[in-house]
């Protein structure tokens, strides 16, 4: 369309004719010093793809078969979110919920309390947009095929942990409540109590975290660790089409 | 002298409008009688990314697209004929049609825009080794990994090209690449039988290798590596400050959109260009080469037409 129209305009093109000309003269030059990279003649502009270029009709068509099956299936609707649920830090408010959501699923697996949760940032990939949630929705927040991962730790590793959370600026939770002061955590509530060191605790988290990826070496030596074979995604699909709706919040569990 | 991006930005604004793409077809010769001209156009990191960004996508949202690549592509190649499509890695995870179709329909659409060549990311590991296997077949180019060394997974091994020489326009190109780190970022059951060598030492090895052994007369770097940390680890910054004998290294991984390459200048040697395009497919490279009869490389420039509104009001 950009080329067709160019013919259109003229004064554009006297202009085209002007530049070449001159360009060829420099060019000519050029050509014969004895330079191998003429640097100061790199051009540096890159080509964005964008609503001006009409797609390629053939892969248009090819694209949509696969689109179509894909959609079928990806846009089940799961709830309603009534705002912006965005990824941050001390805490987020999709933080929050995923965690919150974890925390709730590896309970019922285990059949026993499940003090803590804790899940990666970088690993929520998209904040979940207001208005309509679909199973699309939650495959690009949690991309992953990563499952539900429970470590049992002591009170000495648990405020180990605490301290390598304050150290990133605070990952998503649930069950722990903390301050971050000059990077060490303070305050420290695991379940509304004092971390004590006669008692054990079962963290849940996913098996990226578990396995050595992130930033958190406490998770990689636990005292028992159990791996279930639910995955994270689909603890969030499963709780989500429970809801009526979501709505962010936050709620201090970590705090500045 | 005035350089020909200031004077094509005044002539653009004297022009009001002057589409740069309008210039294309000329350039797409060389102007200088026996000089060859190589077109190479690049993306990295796409993430399934067929669809154009949805609205509500920020700054991104309505960017992008498959089918529109393909036309741009088709344009290009139209103008200049000796071209080369390279991509630098990490094609598979960022929308559920990877989760769906696990890659392959991402390798189909590349082999139908005649990607000449790819390199291995580190979500091409996302779905382990087998994941890789499974969908491989689907992609009609080789992919070029010179760091990996897949020795205990031959399944996957017999996709990989250590080095690639390719021949356009007369001019011989030797294509290497380069993976990054598995630490703290590939599980190590998803990568089971690679081991990942230092870049540096590896790059060295390579240049030696196309330059001296296979004369190539263009040696081109798909890095997966990313282009520049803080802390100082192995970046393609670094590797261009470290290795000589690389004409451009396509980097990937960062998701850095420059908004220009870098050139990185070397005392009494020759320079190093690196690009990155972002990610998912929103800015496609374009840089080119021009050769002379001795196949000597003489002028490297990047693309000058942009293809976007800003030039579409007149």
């Amino acid at each position: 369309m950009l080329y067709k129209s160019i013919y259109y305009k003229l004064p554009a093109l006297v202009l085209v004719v002007l530049l070449l000309v001159s360009c060829a003269g420099f060019t000519g030059d050029d050509s014969e010093r004895d330079v191998i990279h003429d640097l100061n003649r790199v051009q540096k502009e890159y080509l964005r793809i964008d609503d001006s270029i009409e797609p390629d009709e053939e892969m248009k068509a090819f694209i949509k078969d696969y689109a179509s099956d894909l959609f079928a299936y990806m846009g089940r609707k799961l709830t309603v979110s009534t705002g912006v649920i965005e990824r941050g830090q001390p805490e987020s408010p999709l933080g929050n919920l995923t965690a919150d959501i974890l925390r709730n699923r590896a309970t019922r697996e285990m059949g026993t309390q499940v003090d803590v949760a804790i899940l990666n940032r970088g690993g929520l990939r998209i904040p979940i947009p207001e208005g309509e949630v679909t199973v699309g929705t939650v495959y690009e927040l949690m991309p992953f095929e990563n499952h539900i991962t429970m470590l049992r730790f002591n009170g000495r590793q648990m405020r180990q942990l605490a301290n390598e959370l304050a150290i990133e600026g605070g990952e998503p939770v649930s069950g722990l409540r903390m301050r971050i002061d000059n990077g060490r955590a303070t305050d420290l509530l695991v379940n509304g109590q004092p971390v004590s060191d006669q008692k054990e605790y079962w963290v849940a988290t996913n098996n990226w975290l578990a396995d050595g990826g992130g930033p958190l070496p406490t998770l990689w030596s636990p005292l028992e660790r159990r791996d279930l074979e639910v995955m994270i995604r689909d603890a969030f699909i499963e709780y989500l089409v429970h809801v009526p709706e979501i709505s962010p919040f936050t709620d201090y569990r970590i705090r500045d | 002298m005035i350089d020909r991006k200031t004077f094509l930005k005044q002539s653009a604004v004297v022009g009001a409008g002057l589409t740069l793409a309008g210039l294309k077809p000329m350039l797409g010769y060389s102007r200088n009688p026996g000089m060859k001209l190589i077109t190479i156009m690049h993306t990295n990191d796409t993430h399934a990314r067929i669809d154009p960004f949805p609205a509500g996508s920020g700054s991104l949202a309505g960017l992008g697209g498959a089918a529109r690549r393909m036309a741009l592509i088709n344009k290009i190649r139209d103008k200049y004929p000796h071209n080369l499509l390279l991509d630098a890695g990490d094609t598979f995870q960022g929308t559920p049609y990877f989760n769906y179709y696990n890659g392959a329909l991402d390798f189909k659409l590349m082999s139908m825009m005649g990607y000449d060549a790819s390199t291995i990311g580190n979500h091409e590991f996302d779905n382990a080794v087998e994941g890789f296997v499974e969908v491989a077949p689907k992609a009609k180019f080789p992919f070029v990994s010179s760091n990996y060394d897949f020795i205990d997974a031959p399944e996957m091994a017999q996709f990989i090209r250590e080095q690639l020489v390719l021949h356009v326009n007369g001019v011989k190109v030797g294509i290497f690449g380069l993976g990054v780190d598995f630490r703290n970022l590939v599980l190590p059951h998803l990568h089971k039988g690679v081991i990942y060598y230092d870049p540096v030492l590896v790059s060295e090895q390579m240049v030696r290798r196309l330059r001296t052994e296979q004369q190539c007369d263009l040696v081109i770097c798909l890095s997966h590596i990313g282009y520049q940390y803080s802390d100082g680890r192995v970046s393609d910054v670094v590797v261009a400050n470290e290795v000589d004998g690389i004409d451009l290294i396509i980097g990937g991984h960062t998701h850095t959109l420059l908004d220009e390459p870098v050139i990185i200048e070397k005392q009494g040697k020759e320079p190093t260009i690196i690009s990155q395009v972002g990610h998912a497919g929103v800015v496609l490279g374009q840089i080119d080469f021009e050769f002379d009869r001795t196949n000597r490389l003489r002028r490297t420039w990047a693309a000058n037409h942009r293809v976007d509104q800003t030039y579409d009001m007149v």
